[in-house]
């Protein structure tokens, strides 16, 4: 039984403010813990910054004294920063998550994974609405490679040497037996790895469904449809758009209504408080905040409203979730503030031009995060998502790919016209769907 | 090799099997199949999977290569065989109804399940809960049995009590029915009936007529077409599943209309539970004529039965000899030789056996072996499972102290005058009228002795039956066919004229005493409540008026009422402002009022067992209080003054429960009754008459214990039992919540694409469910026909809100409880037994030692099997071992199947067990336990193999029994026919005579095919738990 090999994945959400990770295997996943690293109130998130010291040795640990900070490390390259000192720090920063969660997972896992050859795979995120910039995603490739390679070159990971890494110009040649296969690299665009957890799980249903992620700084709001096609996964998207109607946004918005700018200055990575905790700090009642709130909401409202119309007037006007309910999953740093997930409670309850069902991402069996409450496990789900292999996440079929709905047929990318009832499925029922027959095809 | 359709399944997972797709792609030099596993698809590395020749995988060869598999095989494999099962170490009804839990009332259910007549008489003292074990055996029948149509046959004042505890208590929905509705029932066939229905009769309600078998056709009514009816569908087919007989020393005299019910209703069920608080005295043909009714083969004559008892009785010696430390197996078996010796033993297989066989008691385990030795000895008797009897000084639960006191209250002369003008009244309408049965008499001065001023304003407006009253007071059930109008007229047209019944209430003596105890203690104790007991209606909404004027506020619990008794009860307990339950005792039953601590006789029934079932509500289960406080008020120089003193006091009844006597109380009470009311008594003649009375029950009493010491032959050995009941509570031998969830949740996940399945809290087993379509309408077809109707709202395709709940609650409520019984359980079981589904038979498991403090850290391999054996009756076991691997010792079936049944609850993947552990040592000592599982089977095999001749011979002999009873009795009627010259039905009762000749044939011949024993046994799983 020696050395049988093992396949690993590691599914890295590089985040504008935490990265998470999640390794899988088929059997079980992993939610790497960053202990003292992490975020305080969830040590599965580590902040997306580290230190440097004045010999450009890096450290994951903050509070390192005689050291530099480095933040923004996302940021910057999703602005087009493409500097090799930048690309270098974010090389160095993901070599340092990369030995951590390898690190982590013998000291924890040696008896499974001790005596086997392992196979790694690296599955990394990549915002959605970048996913068809090429410059970029060849960077991103540029640098994940470029950190696995210095990840395994030396235990300390040095600034300069990523540079050189970046450059080319270092020998590794030694180290060879332990890279990665290029191919064993897999990029995603984050939407999709959000949905892989779902569509992987036994709650999985098909058709029409919408996702909500409140970041930070943006709302995105995909609606989208859920396929299977020969064993495959696909998603077309029908509409999506994002809006600076994040977390970050909300709160300066609601200190501009109270003329309270200059007494307190919202920070991204700043803690949501809860309506209560805010209309504490500002001292006023937690109707009067309602109310002031109250302009924000409809815009956000509006946003998924607009997107659901659309996609009802033009897209997919004969999906059945229109009748049964379009199922919404909320999700992202903020699907916790009350603005955002009270928000869609009260359109399931009250009613909604567009009739929506709430879903929950419950954290699934496969994953072993002991110290993950089950309501924290949407921090970790595309991550999570990205712990699968590479050829089982789904693909993405992108908005301006799919055309219009004609009164025949649904959404498709040219060739055949799907049913628009079984979504090409041929229906799961035991005579097939009742539109065509089964056949999936009109 | 790796082509489309081809089955694999993964080497590091190899429970998860699936199909290649034909699909594959490339990733640097690694290739990767698509695989459909059923629930989903996947890509797995080429290294990852490996083909599989057939499902049923040799668990030997999956263990040379260490081919672990996971928890959820573990658990899929065992809640299948348990959920779909019989299996005799299981209790299904543990932990599943909404009851607490006590030990001893699991062991009626234990001894039904061993009763050889499928009958038990359960003759526990009053107040440990007889109506919760007959409602547990009917719960055990449900999951093994799926048994459907049950009928409770109770006095009539009870039928609302019995009502109210199935559903809540068993979530059993039950109708009353009378003798015309019965019949319908009966007509249809049983196991057509709904799921979780119930019927209540009254006794009198069925209770044929006289004359019933005459062929008069004016006699037509619904009993006696229900008694013909149930006559002549007798020994065929049942027509009911359980039959539960409540107070059933009303069936005792043989003679009687109500015996005759009995032996109709016996006659067509398939099962009889008999509940009465009877003694146990073998000497009095009471006993008898009960057990005749349970097992009616076994005790078809008077005079056999001490012969029986004679031959058992080396054996009871035997048993005791085992259990007894200083004896040694050479001295119990001379016991089994003598008890050989006698003539009814001598073809015993079992006691053949048990001599022949060389038992080891001492050694390690000695007293496993001895309870094991006892436990065999014990099933040689056949009649040792009729009875199940708990006395409350063997229930250790709880303890209280009684405090009685009590108040005389002196009339005035106003209430004297008056009381002295009913009584004679009464004596003068006996008289006149003759009428010698006291009881109704009895009626208008028990409701003065109870409260002068109800009494007297109820004889102006409706007057009632006097049947509630006479039941609660004197412990008689005349069911409702009387009435006391013209009783009531004569005292009316007699007494009333000169009665000044304002003053009645203004000086009312006995409530101004009353009133005086009570503000006081309410005063003292601003917290606590007080229970007020009376048994006439009238008294309990004269006192709550009066209560009220006073300021206090109180609670009145009569049968009958809009609410449940529960709710009633709920607010009562829950509004601190009432303070007072003015309660009669029967309305009271079955809820908890032990949050009382002090309860008030406001007036004494004359019947001691009346008076200790008040007592019993608080004194239960469930008492807080190390003290209860028992305050009686009775009027001065009265008779009931009298009996207070000269019966009461003497039994000792306020300090202590008086035991079951309940039946022979009843008997001296009522002849009591009678001479008190009716005969002109001076009251030295009527001291003189409670005297005798007195005496009469204090040597009742004292019979009974000596009695009780002998009557062992008919109990099984409640330590034994016992024993069985805390290990099966304790080491989970049942079906939990988690099993029923995991089932549930593998089988959605396996075969219902497109399911939701969404949990609403973390630490809480609540689900949002639905299920699709396709799936959704399966369960519907299940449902209708297995008529399961109205228990689920799955089968819409909905989304239903479910909790996993091993319990059986009423419908209705907003969450769906999903127990065993659930719909969708059961449809899952079925399906799954359809599609022939395999387990993967070999698991890794590791479990911390916090879960089995019992067992040491270790790592066990272990391996389980399942038994079944067909005979007379069909039964599974799981049986296990597990050995260690450090030490090489094997642990006991009991420990092993304790380990295996922790792991599945509590344990957790052992990922790396393949590479941990050495292949060879593992295969060696899973060796050793299938040779000790092979030496168990062996063993048991033999035993019941034993067993089950033992049964067919006694059954064979019963079957003669039977069918000479029969022949005789059609003989008997035959002779009459002839000299009366009915000579058109003799043809017709010849043909009967054939009937019960050729049932006998068909009888004998399916016992000879059911003497086959035969028996086999599966491999079920193997596998390694790490201890850590």
């Amino acid at each position: 039984m020696r050395n049988k090999k093992q396949q690993l994945v590691i599914g890295l959400d590089f985040g504008t403010a935490f990265t998470k990770v999640v390794i899988g295997e088929t059997r079980q996943a992993y939610g790497v813990h960053f202990s003292k690293f992490g975020d305080e109130g969830n040590q599965y998130l580590l902040p997306a910054a580290m230190a440097i010291d004045s010999s450009g040795i890096c450290t994951l640990n903050l509070d390192s004294p005689k050291t530099r900070g480095v933040r923004d490390l996302k940021m910057r390259m999703l602005e087009g920063d493409f500097s090799l000192d930048s690309k270098a720090e974010s090389v160095a920063y993901l070599a340092l998550v990369l030995q951590y969660s390898r690190k982590w997972l013998f000291s924890k896992q040696k008896r499974i994974y001790g005596r086997n050859y392992l196979d790694w795979n690296l599955n990394v995120g990549l915002p959605t609405h970048n996913y068809h910039d090429e410059e970029l995603v060849q960077a991103y490739r540029d640098i994940v490679h470029c950190a696995w390679v210095v990840s395994v070159t030396n235990s300390n990971v040095n600034l300069e040497f990523a540079k050189r890494v970046l450059e080319g110009k270092e020998d590794t040649g030694s180290n060879q037996d332990r890279f990665i296969h290029p191919d064993a690299i897999g990029l995603f665009p984050e939407f999709v790895a959000q949905v892989t957890g779902y569509v992987r799980s036994p709650q999985r249903q098909e058709d029409l469904h919408a996702l909500m992620d409140v970041g930070a700084g943006t709302v995105d709001v995909t609606v989208f449809n859920v396929y299977h096609r020969d064993g495959e996964d696909f998603y077309p998207i029908f509409s999506k758009s994002v809006k600076n109607l994040g977390v970050f946004f909300h709160t300066r918005f609601r200190l501009e209504e109270l003329k309270y700018q200059g007494r307190w200055t919202p920070h991204a990575q700043d803690r949501a408080l809860s309506n209560r905790e805010f209309a504490k700090k500002v001292r006023i009642s937690q109707q009067q905040l309602a109310e002031i709130d109250r302009p924000f909401r409809a815009k956000v409202s509006r946003q998924l409203n607009d997107e659901l119309r659309y996609t009802k007037e033009k897209r997919y006007r004969m999906s059945r979730r229109w009748e049964e309910g379009v199922p919404i999953f909320l999700c992202g740093g903020g699907a916790n503030v009350e603005l955002y997930s009270g928000l869609i409670d009260n359109l399931e309850e009250r009613g909604n031009p567009f009739k929506i069902i709430r879903k929950g991402l419950p954290k699934p069996e496969r994953l072993q995060a002991s110290r993950l409450r089950a309501e924290n496990f949407d921090r970790l789900s595309v991550a999570y998502g990205l712990s699968f292999d590479a050829f089982d996440i789904g693909e993405i079929e992108k908005a301006d790919e799919i055309e219009d709905d004609t009164v025949s047929g649904s959404a498709t990318k040219g060739g055949p016209i799907f049913c628009p009832v079984c979504n090409g499925t041929g229906g799961a029922m035991a005579h097939g769907c009742y539109k065509c027959g089964g056949s999936g095809l009109i | 090799m790796f082509t489309k359709g081809t089955k694999i399944r993964l080497v590091s997972d190899p429970g998860r099997v699936g199909f290649l797709t034909g699909k594959d792609r490339q990733r640097g030099e690694t290739k990767f199949y698509q695989v459909d596993f059923g629930d989903a698809s996947s890509y797995q590395p080429d290294y990852e999977i490996e083909l599989v020749s057939d499902d049923h995988s040799d668990v030997f060869e999956l263990l040379a290569e260490k081919k672990f598999g996971r928890l959820t095989d573990l658990r899929r494999n065992l809640s299948h065989i348990q959920l779909s099962g019989r299996l005799a170490n299981l209790v299904y009804s543990m932990e599943t109804t909404n009851t607490d839990f006590y030990a001893y009332q699991f062991k009626p259910v234990l001894s039904f399940l061993e009763s050889p007549s499928n009958g038990l008489l359960i003759a526990d003292e009053v107040g440990l809960g007889k109506t919760i074990e007959a409602g547990l055996i009917w719960t055990e029948l449900r999951a093994r049995y799926e048994a459907r149509r049950l009928l409770v046959v109770c006095p009539a004042m009870l039928r609302e009590k019995w009502k109210d505890e199935l559903k809540t208590r068993f979530g059993v929905d039950a109708s009353i029915v009378d003798a015309d509705e019965l019949l319908e029932v009966l007509r249809r066939d049983r196991h057509e009936d709904e799921d979780g229905r119930g019927y209540i009769c009254s006794v009198q309600g069925l209770r044929p007529p006289r004359g019933w078998r005459d062929d008069d056709s004016s006699k037509d009514s619904p009993r006696r077409r229900l008694a013909r009816y149930m006559e002549e569908h007798a020994d065929f087919e049942s027509l009911i599943d359980l039959l539960i007989v409540d107070e059933a020393h009303y069936l005792r005299n043989p003679e009687s209309q109500t015996a005759k019910l009995g032996q109709l209703l016996r006659d067509v069920s398939e099962n009889v539970v008999l509940l009465s608080a009877t003694p146990i005295n073998l000497k009095e043909d009471d006993l008898f004529h009960l057990l005749n009714l349970v097992d009616p083969d076994s005790f078809d004559v008077k005079e056999v039965f001490p012969l029986v008892l004679m031959a058992n009785e080396p054996l009871q010696r035997a048993r005791s000899a085992a259990l007894d430390k200083r004896s040694t197996f050479s001295e119990v078996k001379e016991l089994l030789e003598e008890a050989q010796s006698h003539e009814l033993l001598q073809g015993s297989a079992q006691l053949k056996g048990l001599i022949e066989s060389d038992i080891v008691i001492n050694g390690p385990n000695e007293i496993s072996n001895r309870i094991n030795l006892a436990n065999r000895i014990e099933r040689v008797n056949l009649l040792s499972h009729v009875v199940s009897r708990t006395r409350k000084v063997e229930v250790t639960e709880w303890k209280v102290v009684r405090e009685p006191f009590s108040e005389f209250v002196d009339m005035n002369e106003e209430e004297w005058e008056f009381y002295q003008s009913v009584t004679d009244a009464v004596r003068d309408y006996a008289a006149v009228n003759d009428i010698s049965e006291g009881f109704m008499l009895a009626s208008p001065q028990r409701q003065i002795s109870s409260s002068m001023y109800a009494a007297a304003m109820s004889w102006g407006g409706a007057t009632g039956d006097g049947a509630e009253e006479l039941y609660e007071d004197l412990g008689l059930d005349i069911g409702k066919n009387r009435h006391l109008s013209p009783l009531i007229s004569h005292i009316s047209q007699s007494v009333m004229d000169g009665v000044d019944i304002r003053a009645l209430k203004r000086n009312d003596s006995k409530y101004n005493r009353f009133y005086k105890l009570i503000a006081d203690y309410l005063d003292s104790f601003p917290e606590e409540k007080v229970v007020v007991f009376s048994y006439f209606r009238a008294t309990l909404s004269y006192l709550a008026s009066r209560l009220n004027e006073a300021g206090i506020k109180s609670t009145v619990l009569v049968g009958g009422m809009k609410k449940t008794k529960q709710q009633v009860i709920d607010e009562f307990r829950h509004d601190p402002t009432a303070r007072v339950l003015l309660s009669s005792e029967v309305a009271s039953e079955g809820v908890d009022l032990q949050f009382c601590r002090v309860l008030v006789n406001y007036d004494l029934p004359w019947n001691p067992m009346k008076v200790e079932q008040r007592i019993g509500r608080i004194d239960r289960i469930g008492q807080k209080a190390n003290k209860i406080n028992i305050w009686n008020l009775c009027y001065a120089n009265t008779i009931d003054h009298r009996i207070h003193e000269r019966l009461f006091e003497r039994l000792g009844i306020f300090e202590r429960a008086l035991g079951g006597m309940e039946a022979i109380l009843g008997e001296n009470i009522k002849a009591l009754t009678n001479d008190l009311i009716c005969r002109d008594l001076t009251e030295e003649q009527q001291n003189k008459r409670i005297d005798q009375t007195a005496l009469a029950i204090e040597r009742i009493r004292q019979d009974q214990s000596e009695l009780e010491k002998q009557a062992s032959h008919l109990i099984a050995h409640g330590g034994y039992i016992l024993e069985q009941v805390h290990a099966a509570h304790e080491f989970k031998r049942r079906i939990t919540e988690e099993d029923l969830f995991v089932y549930v949740k593998d089988y959605l996940e396996k075969f219902c694409q497109g399911h939701q399945f969404h949990q609403l809290k973390a630490d809480e087993l609540v689900f949002d469910v639905r299920l699709p379509a396709k799936s959704a309408a399966a369960l519907d077809d299940f449902i209708r026909r297995k008529k399961l109707f109205g228990k689920t709202r799955l089968s819409t395709g909905e989304t239903v809100r479910c909790q996993f709940l091993n319990k059986l609650l009423p419908t209705g409520s907003r969450v769906e409880g999903v127990s065993q019984f659930h719909p969708l359980i059961r449809f899952i079981c079925e399906d799954l037994k359809s599609r022939n589904e395999a387990f993967y038979p070999l698991v890794a498991i590791e479990l911390p030692s916090s879960a089995v403090t019992q067992v040491p850290k270790d790592v066990y391999v272990f391996a389980v099997y399942l038994w079944s054996f067909t005979g007379l009756r069909l039964e599974e076991e799981l049986r296990a071992r597990a050995v260690s691997l450090s030490t090489g010792q094997v642990l006991s079936a009991d420990q092993s199947w304790e380990l295996i049944n922790f792991a599945r609850i509590e344990g957790s993947d052992w990922l790396s067990a393949a590479a941990e552990l050495d292949g060879q040592v593992v295969e060696k000592l899973s060796d050793d336990c299938v040779a000790e599982i092979e030496r168990d089977y062996k063993q048991v095999s033999r035993n019941r193999s034993d067993e089950n001749a033992d049964r067919i011979s006694f059954q064979v002999q019963s079957a003669q029994r039977h069918r000479n009873r029969q022949l005789d009795m059609h003989q008997r009627v035959l002779e009459d026919m002839r000299t009366a010259g009915k000579k058109k039905l003799i043809p017709a009762r010849k043909g009967l005579i054939n009937k019960v000749n050729e049932r006998f044939e068909v009888q004998l011949e399916s016992l000879k095919s059911k003497s086959e024993f035969s028996h086999s046994q599966f491999e079920v799983c193997f596998g390694v738990i790490s201890i850590t």
